[in-house]
Order: C-alpha cells, then structure tokens, then sequence
C-alpha cells in the first residue's frame, strides 16, 4: 500500500452548457468550481449540500461517469482521465456508487439476485455455481434473506432495495464507494438500519467512503472530515467534530441552524 | 371547548383483485380553533390518504367507510352534497401539498391560479381578485410580487412555489389549513424558511393547522399537539412537550432513538428493526408488536385500543396496562 491519498482532486471544474436554441442564448452553468479535495485510504469524507450545490456532479466526476472541464482526478495515484480501457475497466472494479433511489437504478426487470450477479460476471471475477455463492454470501453481507433472490425489485420495501444497492456494489471487493444520498429515500427507522450496516461494511472491508448528502446529521454518523458545498465551491472543509462545533462559513452556521431541533419544540410555547 | 374540526373512527379502504387494503382503520381526533395539530407517521402510515379523506378526496377504488364522522363547525361533512363540499374545500378548509411543482398548473401564470380560487369562492372582479392575489403573494413573503403574479409555474424556485401554493391556500381565509409534508421536496435552508412562514401566517390569522410529515423534527417546530401514526392508526397523542420528554408508544420511543441529531454523533444508531407492515395486510394484534422489543403474548393477539396514559396523553399500547411488562 502507498502513501499517495486514495483519491486526489486537483481544482476540478464543470461546466455544463445549455439553451442555444431558437430564442436563447447559451448559457453556462458552473456546477463544480475550482474543487480540490483529497480522501485518505480507509476515510469516510462527508460531503454536504443543497441540490445545485455541484455535489453530485462531482461525485460523476470521481468515477469518470462524467469528464471535467478542467482539472484531474487521481485514484491511488493514477490519472482517472488518462486512463486507456482495459486500465479504466480494472479502475471501474475498484470505485463503485450508492446511489439515492435503488429502484430507479435496478433494472425492473431482473430479478434481485442476477442483478448482483451481473457485476461478478462481466468482471469475470466468478462464473456459474462459484457466482451463485458469491451471490448468496452479499445478499447474508447485507443482511438481506436468501428467499428474496428471485423477486424482482418492486416487491421488495425501499430499505431492502437499497441493500440490494450496496451488495452489487460491493459485488465486485471495491475499495473506494461514491454514497450517493444512500438513505435519503427512507424512512427514518430504516435510515438507521442502512447507516449502521454501511458503518459495518466500511469495518470489515477497509472502504473508503465518500458520503454525499444534504442532510448533516445523517452524515455525521459516517463521516470524519466534512465539506460544504455551495454554489460549486468547497466553502468549509474540516473534522467532523469542528464543523459541528465551530462552523466558519455562514452557509455552513445556516446548514446547522435549518436542521429541525428533536430537543426543543416551537408551538405556541 | 367545542371542535373546530373532529374525526371519529376515519376509515378509508382500497379494494383490489386480491382484496382490502385498509389505509386508514379508525382514526379519531379533534382540532381547536387557532392550534396546531402535528401528524407524525412514516410512508405507508396512511397519514397522506388520511389528509385526503378529511376533504373526501378519495376517488374509486378507494372508499371512506360508513361510521367514519367528520364534522366542521358541527356540520356533517360525510353528509354533505358535492356542491356544498366544494364551498368547504379551499373557502374554508385549505391544503397544502408535497410537491408544488405538481400542484400548480404549468401553463397559467400563479396570479391567474391565485385568483381563480378566489374568484371560486368569492364575489370579487378580475382586476381585484388579482390585487387580493399580488397583496397575498406579499404576505408569504414572495420579493417583488407585482412582477411575480405574471410569472409561470417554472419561473419560480422550489421555495417560490411552496409560497405560491399557500397564496393558493389562504386566498379565501379558511379557518383550518392541511399541510401534508409542505417542505418535503424543500432543500433544508428552503425548509426552515417555509416552516417559519407557517408558523407565522397561521398565529397571525389564528388559523388551526394540520402539519402532517414524517419527520417529528419538522412537527416540533410547529405543533402544540403531535399525534403519531402507525399502521393506519393513531398510537400516541399527546402536548407536542410531553411527546418529546416522555414518549409511552414503544414506536414513538424507536423513532426519536433512531433519529439522527446533529452534535449528537453515537457509533450505531438505534435501528427499529424490521420494515413498516402493509396495509394490505397488518399483523394481528398490536400492529407494532412484531418490531416492538416489549412485546408479549396479549400484543400478538389483541389489539390494544387508545388507552390513558396521562393528561391528554393517549397512547396505543398495553404496557400502559402492564407497566412491569417494559423491558429495559
């Protein structure tokens, strides 16, 4: 193992350009601005925003699911963007998302357990009964009954496909998982469940996590260093415990303040 | 005190092919004039087709049983005819939904929405109705709401669109306002504007308020009373203060342990375990009883109905029964 940080983001900026058409002009959106960052082997990094924030364009960006406009992404000190395709198809392997709404990156279509198969096999990293097992051993991992392979993924509860989610991520022994708001589609007594099973996972497989959320106290549960993201820049970068206990940028004191007290009330008291 | 609005024993079902869904199974509550009522609940609570059926906005193949009562200002709403149901809704009982951008129509500009609601309930001409419609888009804080009541649906943010639909809402001064999860689609900065907003809006015009969400930190900020809803059902009612400071539901107690707080970072959080059961099929007895870390043998079986457990505090549960029976 090196001593290079596992993911390095050097002044990473995106640009999206939109309109151009018969009545506009074009426009152009900065959605990352100017963004370096670096996440440490066996770090949860908490990256925290509103949507627009350029949060998760940058987390596309991570898994070179979307190219910058300027900038470079290393992973484990290679160039993402300079990689030729058999080096990008060992890299893809190795980094892997959550994202938010399982049901709607699950194929509707295929049962549960052939899509957590799926991965196993275009890696080739296993074929036929030895996959089967595999299989059978994620599904137990993320605490989901082996009775549910053969469902599809509309008969399973929210919290159940986001498992299904984090098994065919974890399919394929990545070190590196991009989170994409992985809880924010449940309910509050699941999110629990889903949160304690990632803070398992991490444990027993030494993974490197960025957690992306708009929602601080789901991410400090996971999180050790946090940043803040707002208008497409870093605003805050810190420990989890100074973010929390001394926030410097108004945005982030504004983040704190929004979040609905469980220990006080309003009414008319 | 008489009740502004009072529900007895609310039943809504769905029938399908393979038979009845029972969202909402008796549910019953009061509303006071000029309180807020916080309704707590998870999805698949039936809190949202509860909403509904308040306003009898249940269409085939859904159906509010018979024996279900809600009366308003003492007055029958089950009785009613559709014509004098139509005069209630918006003139006298207002909503609020999730998601504005559905809500709202896409092609008509928001002061045209505004002033169509108005001009539905009362007798004002076009050229008022649209000042009434620019003075309100003011009082919920819309900047520049001269130039706001021409714009589009999609001109607007989120957050705008949120205001606009509770212009919608308050157009005709109703004395009762539903809100159903009204921040939920919000970014959290967005959502506390908003919810302070009602706060305000609502003590001002001393309008009772249902704030329907699934998030209890949401309800805290706003409601004198919280009610909690679970399998269809209402299962703790209580002072929004003592709900916090001492839950009797074993669910209610789950759902503020596992409910993540910022500054309070613990290693694992309390999970309830299990998933919330379907209507389609809830479980005997005590619908709580199998993720309930209490349960015994009498919550397998009988269901328990809304017992005593204090002053104005009802809960749902048979430990108030048998309080030896809590488990530490």
């Amino acid at each position: 193992m090196s001593d290079v940080p596992l993911v390095q983001i050097e002044r990473v900026s995106k640009t999206f350009r939109s309109g151009g058409g018969l009545f506009g002009r074009s426009r152009a959106l900065e959605a990352v601005r100017d963004v370096s960052l670096t996440i440490e082997r066996g770090e949860t990094l908490g990256l925290v925003g509103e949507s627009g924030s350029g949060k998760t364009t940058l987390g596309r960006i991570l898994l070179r699911l979307l190219e910058p406009t300027s900038g470079r992404v290393l992973f484990d000190g290679q160039d993402v963007f300079a990689l030729d395709r058999a080096a990008l198809r060992g890299l893809r392997r190795r980094m892997q998302i959550v994202f938010q709404d399982a049901a709607g990156s699950l194929n509707p279509r295929m049962r549960v357990g052939r899509a957590v198969r799926e991965p196993l096999v275009a890696h080739r990293m296993y074929h036929g009964a030895a996959a089967d097992t595999r299989v059978a051993e994620l599904f137990e991992e993320v605490g989901l009954s082996r009775d549910l392979l053969d469902t599809y993924p509309h008969q399973l509860s929210g919290g159940q496909r986001q498992r299904v989610g984090i098994a065919r991520a974890l399919s394929v022994r990545p070190e590196f998982l991009v989170l994409d708001e992985p809880v924010s589609a449940l309910d509050v007594s699941v999110q629990a469940q889903v949160l304690n099973l990632l803070t398992d996972l991490r444990e027993r497989h030494r993974l490197t996590y960025l957690f992306i959320a708009h929602d601080l106290a789901v991410v400090q549960h996971l999180a050790e260093r946090v940043a803040v993201m707002y208008q497409g820049r870093i605003v805050e970068l810190g420990p989890r415990e100074e973010i929390f206990a001394r926030p410097q940028h108004p945005y982030t004191v504004q983040l704190l303040e929004s979040v609905p007290p469980l220990d006080s009330w309003g009414g008319t008291a | 005190m008489t009740a502004l609005l009072s529900v007895r024993d609310l039943r809504t079902t769905f029938r399908n092919r393979t038979g009845v869904i029972r969202a909402v199974d008796g549910v019953s509550f009061d509303l006071a004039e000029g309180e807020t009522l916080g309704i707590v609940g998870e999805s698949g609570s039936g809190k949202s087709v509860m909403a509904m059926s308040l306003l009898r906005l249940i269409d085939e193949p859904g159906r509010i049983e018979p024996g279900s009562a809600i009366a308003y200002r003492g007055r029958d709403l089950m009785a009613l005819s559709p014509a004098a149901l139509r005069r209630i809704r918006g003139a006298e009982i207002g909503m609020v939904f999730q998601d504005p951008g559905a809500s709202l129509n896409p092609v008509l500009k928001v002061g045209v929405q505004i002033a169509e609601t108005i001009r539905a309930h009362l007798p004002l001409t076009r050229g008022e109705a649209r000042t009434r419609a620019v003075t309100l888009l003011e009082q919920v804080g819309v900047p520049d709401p001269e130039l706001r009541v021409d714009a589009y649906p999609h001109e607007l943010s989120g957050g705008l669109q949120q205001r606009v639909m509770l212009a919608i809402a308050l157009s005709c001064d109703p004395s009762v306002l539903i809100a159903d999860e009204p921040t939920t689609a919000l970014d959290v900065t967005v959502q506390a504007q908003i919810l302070e907003l009602l706060a305000d809006v609502t003590r001002r015009r001393r309008m009772a308020t249902i704030l329907i969400s699934h998030d209890l930190g949401v309800v805290a900020r706003l409601a004198d009373r919280i009610a909690v809803m679970y399998g269809g059902q209402l299962v703790e009612h209580a002072a929004a203060p003592e709900l916090f400071a001492a839950p009797k539901h074993p669910y209610t107690e789950a759902l503020l342990a596992a409910a993540p707080r910022v500054g309070r970072s613990v290693e694992r959080l309390a999970a309830i375990p299990g998933s919330v059961p379907s209507a389609a099929q809830w479980p005997t007895g005590c619908r709580f009883h199998p993720r309930c870390r209490h349960a015994w043998e009498r919550c397998r079986v009988e269901a328990p109905g809304m017992l005593h457990a204090g002053t104005r505090h009802d809960t749902r549960c048979w430990l108030v029964d048998e309080p030896t029976r809590r488990s530490s």
